[in-house]
């Protein structure tokens, strides 16, 4: 009889164990893709980034070549400005950083923020200028421009002067989930066509909605800022679905404007 | 209803026990008393004859009551039997202190005192089932048919916690067995059922074989309701039903008194209407799978019972019969939950109960929403949770001092809650929270009562009990459950503490010749009470909700009250039967606790003429005005209702034919219980007929 028991209690504990898994996705790191390149004869330079260029907040990661021998110069201190040409006119945007040597990674890296697509209206172009070996080369590369899907970046006219142009960039969350996300944008303005300044100072709220059902959601962390025009804070989702993220950006106790970015995500 | 009444008093008293045993017979609905002759005399058999075995666990109980009923040869008790063509719900809320909270004509969900599913233990045959349903629409009890059940055991309060950890009690599902039989090798049943509140029509089939050790036992319900009417004419869109139950049992004998016994259990609800609720459910399924090995002797080990079993609970609602306007998004809301457990129980010393146990289970529940304009959205509301728990319990039974008895009772269980799913995972990180890493609870539960003869015919019994009980996944891990009976969303707590309550009862029973009367008063002192507290600053995900509700541990709440009921023959032919029942609670607050039922008093007599059994009943409720403010409680009138049934037995060649047929809710009466959802009214002027056959 003990038997019995025994051979039952092991074909009941399979029975009761057997039904318990548990799964882990893995996270995939974002490789990056060759968006541009250009020469000058002497030099070569490769633009890279995660996605293609689009119109909003723009890692690029630069890899400078001389030609002649096929080398990687890693020593060199660039300085780059993109120019849309216009039919009358042209223009730049904002860059966080205009000048840069190597990185810890091995890249010059620039966060360029695009304001306008490629397109009938104009064309992007961005002069490299690489200082090594004691002399300025120029290298001007074509770039196309997109418009994204989602926009990543809101211009409205200050509420203050009713003059000013804003530029609102989202940096994060890039690909939204259902939880915590981290939320960073960077806010610059248009001084002139040449001259597109971060801006500090200013102060966030933020309410994310879910405009099919009109309703937001807790525990929202509002952007603050950490330098360089750039606010970070932490926006949540319930669930799936159409979201907006909806920003009130003031200046001391003055409203400048409320940009609102929409996100769908499955 | 009222027979149902009697037959638990009866128990009561002659078992000096405060937990009431519904003994139901083996046809459908428990009603035939050459059935129950049968396997009364099965029984004789099987005490004579070494060879058969006995499951005392769970018989002695039934044969006790078996037992004197037939001594006591009241005709109610047999008319009980014979008359009432019951669903589950029906069966629970004859019983004192037990109410039915209603979502719709399907799957009441049984209240324990006032305290609804998360305070009391439901269990079936010691197998541990959770209904799938976020709303719970499908509390455990609506898998189960009478005509499954051997016997249903309540304890209200924690004084028994065999069958696990809880604050408010614990409901025992009993189900039937394969029956051994020398005399008779087959028994086949027969029956049906009208309504006409509802246009239901309800069918049901009984076999039972048995030859030498083997016996197998099978049975069908299906049951089909349309809308019903409410008093005074208006007819309760989306009230309709259709379920089907069947089952198929096998028992061997083996020498020694050894048994080994496989149980199937299934039921299919469908097209499931829920009226108080927005949504309807297109289907809840149930499977029940269990192996049992039993064993009279083993050593100083008696009646050893080792039970596996596994369960399965699939739910859908739906909202597409629903007329658009009702309708703001069109949602997708499946959900399933799945259960495997072991059990060995014993006496140890004849007198010490011993069960170790172990379970788990796993609850998944979604939720997509169609927006006209915009993408899907989608959430997880049981967010993959999975619970392991393993228990151990003891209950130890002492005479003492000539007619005193000393019971006591403890149980140790270590668990552990935790979600599997990632997507879950993100969803909780929104309120700062985890619910990856397990989180444990260890309860303890201990109960201590002695009952104690002062006279030939007085009885008192004293019970101080603690209880603890574990948070539900609603509780600790739902996600946005919408509550239609408040309005307000409400959002589980991971880091919730387990429950605990003291319990004080008290009970008297008093009887001289027929007459016996029966009182028991209780309190119950909750600390950690688990309940809905308002966050204010949080928005509602639900289209049309007030706000959303967090689960906190709230310091304390008290429930008080007691159950009072008479019974007894007035004269040879007519018997007597009145019970009252009340309840008060209050919250940490001290605002009244919500669905707490007002004071109910019912009474009937019964009348035998000639071979007729004639049963007017009147039941009388309250009003209930002491309404919890947080839960946005509605006041409910008070209502009188007005019943009356009668039956018959004809002994025909073909067999015995049991005919009951009566009127419930004679004045039409339009009305709704403290605790039904939603304002939803009861079903109005009923007429029923039920016929049973059991074939020769």
């Amino acid at each position: 009889m003990k038997k019995y028991i025994h051979t039952f209690s092991v074909v009941a504990l399979i029975f009761i164990f057997g039904s318990c898994a548990e799964k882990n996705d893995p996270v995939v790191e974002e490789s990056l893709v060759e968006v541009a390149t250009g020469d000058n004869g002497e030099i070569g330079v490769t633009i890279q980034s995660t996605t293609e260029l689009f119109v909003g907040f723009n890692s690029l990661s630069i890899n400078v070549t001389n030609l002649t021998d096929n080398s990687s110069i890693n020593d060199a201190t660039i300085t780059i400005i993109p120019m849309m040409h216009m039919m009358t006119m042209s223009h730049t945007c904002p860059v966080d950083n205009k000048t840069t040597t190597l990185n810890e990674k091995g890249k010059y890296n620039f966060d360029v923020v695009f304001v306008m697509p490629s397109g009938d209206m104009g064309y992007w172009e961005i002069t490299f200028k690489v200082e090594y070996g004691g002399k300025i080369q120029e290298v001007v590369v074509p770039v196309n421009v997109i418009q994204p899907e989602e926009t990543k970046l809101i211009s409205f006219v200050s509420e203050q002067d009713q003059t000013t142009k804003y530029f609102v960039a989202l940096i994060d969350p890039k690909s939204p989930q259902v939880g915590e996300n981290d939320l960073e944008v960077s806010v610059y303005k248009k001084a002139s066509m040449m001259d597109w300044p971060a801006v500090e100072g200013l102060s966030f709220e933020l309410e994310p909605w879910m405009t099919s059902m009109d309703h937001g959601s807790p525990n929202n962390i509002a952007p603050v800022e950490i330098g360089n025009g750039h606010y970070k804070g932490k926006v949540n989702f319930t669930m799936t679905g159409d979201w907006e993220i909806r920003l009130t950006m003031k200046e001391g106790n003055n409203l400048v404007g409320s940009p609102v970015f929409t996100t769908v995500f499955q | 209803m009222v027979n149902n009444y009697l037959m638990m008093l009866t128990q009561i008293i002659l078992k000096m026990k405060h937990r009431i045993t519904l003994f139901l017979l083996l046809g459908l609905y428990g009603f035939v008393f050459s059935q129950d002759q049968a396997t009364y005399e099965a029984w004789q058999d099987s005490i004579k004859n070494p060879d058969y075995i006995m499951k005392n666990i769970l018989y002695l109980d039934e044969m006790e009551v078996v037992e004197n009923q037939y001594k006591s040869s009241n005709p109610l008790l047999t008319q009980v039997r014979k008359d009432k063509l019951m669903g589950t719900d029906e069966l629970l809320h004859c019983l004192p202190g037990v109410n039915m909270m209603r979502r719709g004509n399907f799957a009441s969900e049984p209240i324990l005192r006032g305290l609804s599913s998360e305070r009391y233990v439901v269990s079936i045959d010691g197998m541990r089932l959770f209904g799938a349903c976020t709303d719970k629409m499908d509390p455990a009890s609506s898998y189960i048919e009478p005509n499954n059940l051997a016997n249903l055991d309540i304890n209200l309060g924690n004084d028994d916690a065999m069958d696990g950890a809880s604050t408010g009690g614990c409901v025992s599902f009993n189900l039937k067995t394969p029956k051994f039989n020398a005399n008779k090798a087959v028994f086949v049943r027969i029956g049906m059922k009208y309504n006409s509140v509802s246009r239901g029509f309800d069918q049901l089939a009984d076999l039972n074989i048995n030859k030498k050790n083997l016996a197998v036992r099978s049975s069908f319900v299906h049951r089909k309701a349309q809308n019903y009417i409410a008093g005074g004419g208006s007819e309760i869109k989306y009230s309709q039903f259709e379920k089907y139950n069947y089952s198929f049992a096998m028992s061997y004998r083996l020498p020694q008194s050894q048994m080994l016994s496989f149980s199937f259990l299934g039921d299919d609800a469908n097209d499931v209407g829920y009226p108080a609720l927005p949504m309807d459910v297109s289907y809840a399924k149930a499977k029940m799978f269990s192996l049992s090995y039993y064993r009279m002797n083993l050593g100083k080990l008696k009646e050893v019972e080792i039970k596996a079993y596994h369960n399965i609970v699939d739910h859908a609602m739906d909202d597409t019969k629903r007329d658009a306007v009702d309708v703001p998004m069109h949602m997708d809301m499946p959900g399933n939950t799945h259960t495997s457990g072991l059990f060995a129980q014993t006496y140890l010393f004849d007198s010490l109960k011993t069960k170790i146990e172990y379970y788990n289970t796993f609850a998944h529940a979604e939720m997509t929403m169609y927006p006209d304009v915009g993408s899907p959205m989608f959430m997880l509301t049981y967010p993959d949770v999975v619970r392991n728990s393993t228990s151990i319990s003891l209950d130890y039974n002492r005479a003492f001092l000539k007619q005193n008895l000393l019971k006591m009772g403890f149980r140790y269980e270590k668990a552990a809650t935790y979600i599997s799913s990632e997507f879950g995972e993100q969803q909780l990180n929104v309120f700062n929270m985890s619910g990856k890493k397990p989180k444990k609870m260890n309860l303890l539960n201990a109960n201590i009562s002695i009952s104690r003869n002062i006279k030939k015919s007085f009885k008192l019994k004293l019970t101080t009990s603690y209880g603890q009980r574990l948070p539900t996944t609603s509780e600790q891990f739902g996600f946005y459950l919408y509550n239609r009976q408040n309005g307000y969303d409400y959002i589980g707590n991971p880091d919730i503490k387990k429950e605990g309550a003291w319990q004080n009862q008290l009970m008297a029973v008093w009887h001289k010749k027929k007459l016996r009367t029966n009182i028991a008063v209780f309190h119950y002192q909750f600390q950690d009470y688990i309940m809905g507290v308002l966050v204010p600053n949080y928005s509602n995900m639900t289209i049309g909700a007030k706000g959303v509700m967090f689960y906190e541990n709230t310091k304390k709440a008290s429930l008080m009250g007691g159950e009072w009921s008479l019974m007894g023959d007035i004269t040879k032919t007519t018997h007597l039967m009145s019970t009252a029942t009340y309840s008060y609670g209050y919250d940490f607050e001290n605002d009244p606790l919500p669905l707490i039922p007002p004071l109910k008093i019912t009474n009937s007599i019964s009348q035998k003429w000639k071979g007729f059994i004639f049963q007017p009943e009147l039941i009388w409720s309250n009003m209930q005005n002491n309404t919890s403010v947080k839960f946005d409680e509605l006041n409910t009138d008070s209502f009188l209702l007005l019943n009356f049934r009668m039956h018959k037995t004809f002994k025909l060649n073909i067999g015995e034919m049991d005919v009951s047929t009566g009127v419930e809710n004679i004045l039409d009466k339009n009305y709704r219980e403290h605790f039904d959802w939603g304002n939803i009214p009861r079903s109005g002027r009923n007429l029923f007929l039920n016929l049973s056959w059991r074939i020769k």
